[in-house]
């Protein structure tokens, strides 16, 4: 029966069904999946760190860096946010001054998030970052 | 008030013609990537010069030169990289926004993937808009990333 449905639902919309369960995601699920392909932009993640990278809200991007000291064992975490305020992105950090990111760093933050939002919009949302339409399933 | 440089417009010229002949289309002039540029004398170019030389050309070319070129292009300003950034983190957002059912309209596009000549003034007019409280509300069961606590842990 549910074959039938999603025959005549492809029939009528033109897409094949998307295969994603019908439970709705939540905001931190979809983060999460972000992330996935956000931590993935940076080279490879050494060993033993967890790297996290995703759009916060509407105006904070989160890199977020766990790993262990080799020489004391400890734990460390690194977290840096990248506010958008009207007059330019404000790098924060534990510990240091915050201050608006200029030149290479910028133009490079650009490319990360321009890289993240396809990576996001194909990956995630199964959405052309270009057309903002939904791309079809395959097969 | 000093004048523009010349040292722009025989290169220019060299570039539109190359243009003209559809050797430069839509997508293949891409700065990113060192292995499209062709001109020796365009890679000794700074930053600047480059930038500049390239409005000349899309201003003479104008549409025809949309698109992933004049998106990288364009980020050679700080005042781009900014407006690209305002205007991707909206995009993500309106996208996000439509996935959790809290928005109904079709997810914007950043202007970056737009035309060159669109002002950065212009971008970052979608703001995203949480309908209501009880929508956003976060429950235990779903804690929504916070700046102390991101939500990611495994």
């Amino acid at each position: 029966m549910a074959s039938i449905f999603q025959k005549v639902l492809t029939l009528i919309t033109g897409n094949e069904p998307i295969d994603r369960p019908f439970k709705k995601l939540t905001e931190r699920q979809l983060i999460q999946m972000e992330s996935e392909i956000g931590r993935e932009l940076f080279g490879p993640i050494p060993a033993g760190h967890r790297r996290e990278f995703f759009c916060l809200d509407d105006h904070t991007w989160i890199w977020h860096e766990e790993w262990k000291d080799a020489d004391t064992g400890k734990r460390r975490v690194m977290t840096t946010r990248y506010e958008i305020h009207q007059n330019g992105i404000l790098k924060v950090q534990d510990g240091t001054n915050y201050r608006f990111i200029e030149g290479e760093e910028l133009h490079n933050l650009f490319l990360s998030i321009r890289l993240y939002y396809e990576g996001v919009m194909r990956g995630v949302y199964q959405t052309d970052p270009y057309t903002g339409l939904r791309i079809a399933a395959q097969n | 008030m000093s004048e523009t440089p010349d040292y722009t417009s025989e290169l220019t010229d060299y570039k539109i013609e190359q243009a003209s002949q559809g050797e430069y289309t839509t997508g293949q002039f891409d700065l990113t990537r060192e292995d499209e540029i062709n001109s020796e004398v365009f890679d000794e170019m700074n930053a600047d010069q480059q930038h500049m030389l390239l409005k000349e050309v899309q201003n003479t070319y104008g549409q025809e030169f949309e698109g992933h070129g004049a998106m990288t292009r364009e980020a050679f300003s700080p005042e781009a990289d900014y407006a690209g950034i305002a205007s991707i983190t909206d995009s993500v957002m309106s996208r996000r926004a439509l996935e959790l059912g809290l928005a109904n309209s079709a997810p914007i596009v950043p202007y970056v993937t737009g035309p060159i000549n669109k002002p950065a003034s212009s971008v970052n007019t979608y703001k995203y808009q949480q309908p209501n409280e009880t929508v956003i509300t976060r429950s235990t069961e779903d804690p929504s990333p916070t700046q102390e606590n991101f939500g990611l842990a495994a």
